[in-house]
């Protein structure tokens, strides 16, 4: 792990929620030996605290680097939606460099709390806190009053009221713009009474000043242009495959690009629209955050123009929209649509959604169910394994290397070692992460 | 009693203050200074193009504490999920920084280049200067409680090296002013035709068919004579009808007085302060009033003989005398600007007041958007504005100003000056672009 020093902050935090004790320990060789980190890691520390059915959130060597979309934090737990198989969910945005200037690069949390807590992460130690006052309360209203509380967060997961009624199909949500969580991360979140995680985010690692430029270099190589490609949301929904009907109504909205941390090339968008409040009968102008392509997309092929106030209702409550939108009836009235996702949140019987992975493109339904569910398949199955694989390895972005496959292992590997014997290391280590 | 005032007022005189050890350094405008005012290098942000990467924070840190900590980071990118921008906190090395102003030991100081720079050696962090800042850009390192503030990497920005998206650029000013250029040139002209040329021309221009008279002189006419000559009206189409359209257009571009007094401005201290009772932008209307007034019970125009326009019109003989009264009433009047800038226009000049009853109900309008003006520390509109129209308060608090079309001159210093390029000229029936700035 020398290799690592200027890359992670070599500390795990570790939560028992049951006795409301924190510790921080040193991310010792036993934990990620072979395991060069992301999700492997947590794969080594979910089995070692296994059977307080452990929830673990870790980092990558790369995530928060000088590398491109260096973003990823992966939570690795057993799914509740998908048969309680082992699920690694991608967390985006600003999680990944959140968590690891927060000072731990890994975090278990075990058991059950016995009141409504809040874990607050900051300068290499854990807080737990009450959350009494997030108890029913919506996903943006969380967001203003914890915002308002901590003078510093720089990231903030949180499960949502669906979540808390037991929802099947809760989704977490990273501040205001949903997540890819289709595994049921929320849910576990909220099993164990767990109201939300706050990376503060204030600190910083020193990384390798070089990696600087070699970053330039490998931008230059994907966008030869001097500036460089800004496409968001809009142009992930093309590569999925949205029909250009569909595409031409939700154009219409005000778009504005949104990347994560360090990433050159946004997927995502905040998105400006107006929409007849069928409530009040009145004329709303509305703005919404989209992460989850595959969500919007299913919402909008049920309600067309409809999908964004749907999505908002969705983030709202920190439901999946794409499973909320398998409820919905096609092109029913919006005020019908509102008022079933407002029901599904607070349903605590699994409906009609049983969250039964499916095989979406040609990526098989385990491989897809094993990382969450929600990153869309823009690759051909075994291509779409190995890159996302990597990206959950390494803390990079997988839509990003997803797009971009032009960027090798090697290229990746570059950034923690130039030397030739520590990449080859480097390289079997990852291989046989993957054979396993 | 007596003796140990004394001695207090003794000891304080031998009391070694800050300004012994760390003397602010002097503020002096050279000569060419006032003609072509040095430029300031400035890092401007696009919320438009702005993904919330955070990539420059992150270069920001790495190159001033050598760790990726975009806490530390002398730029802060806000990301607001709510809303459909972004916001970055970022200093714009003001040409009068308030920050200097405020640090108590004299950390921060605006180098020769343009750049605001804080000392750490003498930074005791008090955070006052953040205070100070309207930008808040001195940001106060969460970590170890240090202030960061931006040195522009001395020359090479590297946020704006590494920005992915472009929302962010290094300039050094507008080097080229086309607007500039061409007022002072139809000034020029303008001056050199009135009151050179075709001496007198301002009062009233016969040339074949087409007239033109001054509106004041006009109305002044009409009152004192107690008849309407049509064509005394007519003749003043020219000059209204100009207004309808441009606004204000002949006070800023063309009154030959208005040239006076620009060129008299930059050579000027703005030293006096001008009693506020003088202080009223009605004032002209009531001159105007006056003049008209005055004219219908004297029998006679009684403002024109000691009209500033109309002198400086005269001044210059066809013999190519001077005009030792008139240009004393020039020379009078150019003196009030020690006091503020086109003191006589603001508040006097009944011509102006014709022309701003016109202008109320014009075509144009000039807006300044705080939307696009992002960064409301610049103020650099309101600095040039000669009129003094924009509130500089306002835009500090990142609300659009109300711009009186009666007072704006449409010289368009605003538009020329700002650097990012939130002052228009609207119609006046278009939407205001202006939204406030929310953060």
């Amino acid at each position: 792990m020398k290799l690592f020093d200027n890359f992670y902050n070599m500390k795990v935090g570790i939560v028992d929620l049951a006795t409301s004790s924190s510790e921080t320990v040193s991310l010792n060789k036993e934990m990620a030996a072979g395991k060069t980190g992301g999700s492997a890691i947590n794969e080594n520390l979910f089995k070692k605290y296994e059977e307080d059915a452990p929830l673990v959130i870790g980092v990558g060597p790369l995530t928060g680097s000088f590398a491109p979309a260096s973003c990823l934090a992966v939570a690795t737990f057993s799914s509740p939606r998908f048969g309680e198989n082992l699920c690694h969910i991608p967390l985006m945005m600003h999680t990944g460099p959140g968590m690891k200037f927060s000072g731990i690069d890994f975090l278990v949390i075990r058991g059950i709390a016995s009141s409504p807590t809040l874990l607050n992460i900051e300068r290499g130690r854990v807080r737990i806190l009450s959350a009494e006052d997030l108890v029913g309360v919506d996903i943006p209203e969380s967001v203003r009053l914890l915002k308002r509380e901590m003078t510093h967060c720089r990231s903030i997961l949180l499960p949502g009221p669906a979540a808390e009624n037991g929802v099947h199909c809760a989704s977490l949500s990273t501040g205001l713009s949903g997540s890819l969580d289709k595994g049921g991360l929320a849910l576990s979140m909220a099993s164990k009474n767990l109201k939300g995680i706050i990376f503060c985010g204030t600190g910083g690692l020193a990384f390798n000043e070089g990696n600087r430029d070699y970053n330039e270099t490998i931008e230059k190589r994907l966008f030869p242009g001097k500036e460089h490609k800004n496409e968001g949301f809009l142009s992930m929904l093309d590569v999925i495959g949205i029909e250009n009907d569909l595409r031409n109504i939700v154009k219409k909205a005000t778009w504005h690009n949104m990347a994560c941390y360090h990433c050159p090339s946004p997927c995502m968008s905040s998105v400006g629209f107006k929409w007849r409040d069928p409530g009040n009968n009145s004329r709303v102008e509305d703005t919404l955050f989209l992460s989850d392509h595959l969500g919007f997309l299913a919402l909008a092929k049920k309600g067309g123009a409809d999908a964004f106030p749907l999505s908002k209702s969705c983030h709202r409550f920190g439901l999946d929209p794409a499973a909320v939108a398998d409820t919905l009836p096609e092109r029913g009235s919006l005020a019908e649509s509102l008022d079933t996702v407002e029901k599904i949140s607070t349903a605590r019987e699994k409906t009609e959604i049983d969250g039964t992975p499916v095989s979406i493109g040609d990526v098989p339904a385990e491989t897809h169910a094993l990382f969450g569910g929600g990153i869309p398949p823009i690759a051909p199955g075994e291509l779409w394994e190995e890159r996302v694989r990597l990206s959950m390895i390494l803390g990079i972005c997988p839509i990003f290397l997803l797009r971009f496959p032009q960027i090798s292992q090697r290229d990746l590997l570059q950034f923690l070692t130039g030397n030739e014997a520590d990449l080859q290391l480097l390289e079997q280590e990852i291989d046989s992460i993957a054979e396993k | 009693m007596d003796t140990v005032m004394y001695e207090q007022t003794n000891e304080q005189d031998n009391r070694i203050t800050l300004e012994d050890l760390r003397p602010r350094p002097e503020k002096k405008k050279t000569f060419s200074e006032h003609f072509m005012p040095r430029l300031h290098p400035g890092i401007l942000f696009d919320p438009r193009k702005c993904t919330g990467c955070g990539t420059c924070e992150m270069v920001c840190s790495s190159r001033n504490i050598s760790r990726v900590a975009p806490a530390s980071a002398s730029i802060q990118v806000i990301r607001d999920e709510n809303r459909i921008k972004n916001f970055a906190i970022l200093c714009q090395h003001c040409r009068a920084p308030l920050c200097v102003e405020a640090c108590p030991t004299r950390a921060i100081e605006k180098g020769e280049d343009g750049i605001v720079r804080i000392n750490k050696l003498f930074c005791v962090s008090c955070g006052l200067c953040t205070m100070a800042c309207p930008e808040a850009a001195p940001l106060q390192d969460p970590t170890t409680g240090e202030i960061n503030k931006c040195d522009m990497c001395e020359g090479d920005p590297q946020c704006v090296k590494y920005c992915p998206s472009g929302a962010l650029t290094l300039t050094g000013g507008k080097r080229f002013r086309w607007i500039k250029g061409l007022r002072w040139s139809v000034q020029t002209l303008s001056f050199l035709l009135m009151a050179v040329i075709l001496i007198g021309t301002f009062c009233s221009l016969k040339a074949g068919a087409l007239s033109f008279s001054c509106p004041t002189g006009v109305l002044q006419n009409i009152a004192s004579s107690g008849t309407v000559v049509l064509v005394w009206v007519f003749s003043t189409f020219i000059l209204l009808g100009l207004t309808l359209l441009a606004g204000r257009f002949f006070c800023g571009w063309i009154c030959p007085f208005g040239f006076f007094l620009d060129l008299v401005d930059k050579i000027t201290p703005k030293k006096v302060g001008l009693p506020s009772f003088l202080k009223s932008r009605m004032a002209k209307y009531g001159i105007l009033a006056g003049a008209v007034g005055g004219s219908c019970a004297f029998g006679s125009q009684v403002f024109c003989p000691i009209c500033p326009i109309g002198s400086i019109c005269r001044s210059y003989g066809t013999t190519g005398t001077l005009n030792g009264a008139n240009m004393g009433i020039v020379a009078a009047l150019a003196g009030l600007e020690v006091t503020e800038r086109r003191v006589w226009c603001r508040y006097f000049c009944p011509v102006g007041a014709v022309l701003a009853l016109c202008a109320k109900v014009g075509l144009i309008k000039i807006v300044i958007g705080a939307n696009q003006c992002k960064k409301f520390s610049c103020i650099q509109c309101a600095e040039v504005c000669p009129m003094g129209i924009i509130d500089a308060d306002k835009l500090r608090e990142g609300v659009s100003p109300d711009i009186p079309m009666t007072e704006c001159i449409t010289c368009m210093r605003c538009i020329d000056r700002c650097p990012y390029g939130a002052a228009k000229i609207r119609f006046r029936w278009q939407k205001t672009v202006p939204g406030n700035i929310e953060l």
